[in-house]
């Protein structure tokens, strides 16, 4: 599988003059501007807005994140058609209900990267699934997720890691699991993309400032918080103790566990194979000399 | 452009030469002009033009396309090509025909227009496909015949078989011997019946209990995967399922597409529009509208309730059936909305082979599992 990606150009995060990263913007209809060169992401909150920057060439936009407008057959047709071939990031606000409304997306997904970001919240896994049918690439969004909901976490955890029937990434899940079997790649924060570092989120309730993260873990450390303790903090550092500081990781740590266990076996089947490979391409050389 | 594809299933005429039991179009003489293919092809390509699509191919199906004789054609993609060819688009050429009117003057034109491949069909046992005279053996008899002489000329040919309980009588290995063995065949593909159209006799034998044909596709797949994948035999769709489960490119038939409505429409001599040939023929109802009186392709189209009501379908199914709690859900999509229309008066339901086709795709994902595991290690396997 690959990794998901909705950047149509340049390097993200990007960087200024000084070489210091730059938190990527996401910028309204009416702050962003078509002609500017650097980095943003357009967040599109109605079907004119959506129609409007799918008819122009800007070399700034990185991707336009469509909000509540799943329910708008009309925005999906025009997507469908010819214009600028810019990604977009839908988001299904209402996960339990709107799941069907994803089938608009096929068309779309022939024409342009098309990724859905579901909340992780009671019925999300609805939209996991048809989502993962139609083959778009997912970003599930956890925040703090309740005892309602770790159940269907789960479900979608076994559902991601064992189902052959899976074949496209869905984030946070993929980049945990890449971390644990060996792999780079980002931490819980940056593969969510809710690192204020990375990406300068709008109307966003959690901290904006840069070096939130790792000031957020210190204090959490500090203060004797279970991630001072947890194996896992290398790759989440602090992620579910936001908002809420005593949000309580008993249901989130064996869901980790897990990750690191398919992790693991993964490591271990591929380091067999390769030894495998290379003892009986050997046994071929000994033979043949 | 875009690159896509977009598809035309384009009945020149619905007259036919022969009396299958079993079909369900009506059969009105009528037949496309040379006169009125101009305005028809200007729709497609506005079309084409309005929704980006690159290039459309045309399946030229009937009643029996043949009817209109290998001169029409010459002068039909004549035109077509002429009028594509301005505006930067293309037409590929597909037909489908009973072959019962080819001889040697068809040709020139099925190597010209059609790549030298043609698509035809031919049940086992043939009880059912029959002359006006009412003879299947006369059938089968002239249907080989001109196979030989189409393959004699060197034109590739593809059979398509419908199943029906005499299939099933027989079993699997004698159904694909006949094909492989006994006719030679290296192409064909193997559909599953519905009793579409108005009720007839015939439609009893086309009814088959699910358990009985799952059971038969899954020793036909057997059967061709120990003595027909090995060899290069292509039988649809195990194929593309094949290929699907074993990571390569699949183009999956229409039926199990996530929605066929933004993939092809069907397109009747008259300008009738619907959504394929066995909705343009036979469910007036269904109809999207006709490109004559509305040569607005993309308008008609957009605008159609009836389209709507196919546009709609798979999200409604995975609402009120259990298809998204299905582990196949992504190469099947709630099935075909005309099998489903013609067994239970809606297709707003899942496929009535919802169970055959979990037969299939569970074969289909055990054999492409192992052919995937043998590609990973080729190493191993050749040492």
């Amino acid at each position: 599988m690959d990794q998901p990606t909705l950047k149509t150009s340049g390097p993200l995060p990007p960087s200024d003059e000084e070489g210091r990263t730059v938190p990527l913007p996401f910028l309204s209809g009416e702050e962003a501007d078509p002609l500017s060169e650097d980095p943003f992401v357009l967040v599109a909150r109605n079907a004119l807005e959506v129609c409007r920057w799918l008819a122009v060439e800007s070399s700034g936009l990185q991707w336009i994140q469509v909000e509540n407008l799943l329910d708008e057959p009309e925005v999906w047709a025009t997507a469908a058609r010819k214009g600028n071939d810019v990604a977009l990031d839908v988001i299904v606000s209402d996960p339990a209900a709107q799941y069907a409304a994803i089938y608009r997306l096929v068309d779309v997904r022939n024409v342009r990267p098309v990724r859905v970001t579901i909340p992780v919240v009671a019925g999300f896994l609805k939209s996991l699934r048809l989502a993962v049918s139609i083959h778009l690439p997912v970003r599930l969004l956890p925040g703090q997720p309740g005892p309602e909901v770790i159940g269907e976490l789960e479900e979608a955890l076994e559902y991601y890691l064992h189902d052959p029937m899976v074949e496209v990434p869905v984030e946070f899940f993929h980049s945990m699991l890449a971390l644990a079997r060996g792999g780079s790649g980002p931490d819980l924060w940056v593969a969510t993309e809710q690192d204020p570092d990375v990406f300068a989120l709008p109307d966003w309730t959690s901290p904006k400032e840069v070096g939130f993260v790792g000031q957020h873990l210190s204090q959490l450390e500090a203060a004797g918080a279970e991630c001072a303790t947890c194996p896992w903090t290398v790759v989440c550092r602090g992620f579910f103790k936001v908002p809420d500081p005593e949000y309580s990781c008993a249901g989130i740590i064996p869901l980790f566990d897990r990750i690191g266990q398919a992790g693991a076996e993964m490591k271990k089947d591929l380091a067999a194979y390769e030894s495998t490979k290379e003892s009986v391409t050997e046994g071929a050389i000994d033979e043949n000399s | 452009m875009s690159g896509r594809t977009f598809s035309v299933i384009l009945l020149p005429t619905a007259e036919c030469n022969v009396a299958c039991e079993y079909c369900f179009e009506v059969k009105e003489p009528h037949r496309l002009s040379l006169e009125a293919l101009p305005a028809m092809t200007k729709s497609i390509l506005d079309h084409m033009d309005q929704e980006d699509f690159s290039e459309c191919e045309i399946y030229w199906q009937g009643g029996e396309a043949m009817i209109m004789g290998p001169a029409w054609y010459v002068k039909a993609k004549e035109l077509m090509e002429q009028a594509a060819e301005g505006r930067g688009r293309k037409f590929i050429h597909y037909l489908q025909t009973n072959l019962i009117g080819y001889s040697s003057e068809w040709n020139d034109v099925l190597f010209d227009m059609f790549d030298g491949s043609l698509g035809t069909s031919m049940d086992f046992p043939n009880l059912h496909r029959k002359t006006f005279s009412g003879s299947a053996e006369k059938y089968t008899e002239t249907w080989r015949a001109r196979l030989e002489e189409a393959r004699s000329a060197g034109l590739k040919v593809g059979v398509i078989a419908v199943l029906h309980q005499g299939s099933l009588d027989v079993g699997a290995e004698a159904f694909y011997r006949y094909y492989v063995d006994e006719l030679g065949i290296d192409d064909f593909q193997v559909n599953t019946p519905f009793p579409g159209g108005p009720a007839n006799e015939a439609e009893t034998e086309f009814q088959l209990e699910t358990p009985e044909l799952s059971h038969f596709l899954g020793e036909l797949f057997d059967v061709w995967m120990k003595e027909g994948f090995d060899d290069g035999v292509a039988l649809g769709p195990f194929d593309a399922l094949i290929n699907h489960f074993s990571g390569k490119p699949a183009r999956l038939p229409c039926i199990w597409k996530e929605n066929c409505s933004n993939q092809f429409i069907s397109v009747d001599s008259k300008g009738t529009v619907a959504q394929c040939d066995c909705w343009v023929t036979s469910y007036p109802d269904h109809y999207f509208g006709n490109i004559f009186s509305e040569p607005d392709l993309s308008r008609l189209l957009s605008e159609s309730p009836a389209r709507k009501e196919f546009v709609e379908r798979p999200g409604k199914l995975v609402e009120d059936e259990d298809c998204l709690s299905c582990r196949f859900l992504s190469i099947c999509h709630g099935g075909c909305p005309v099998r489903t229309f013609t067994a239970l008066g809606t297709m707003n339901a899942k496929d009535p082979y919802c169970e055959v086709y979990k037969t299939v795709f569970a074969r289909a994902e055990k054999y492409g599992g192992e052919l995937r595991k043998k590609a990973v290690s080729p190493t191993l396997e050749t040492v």
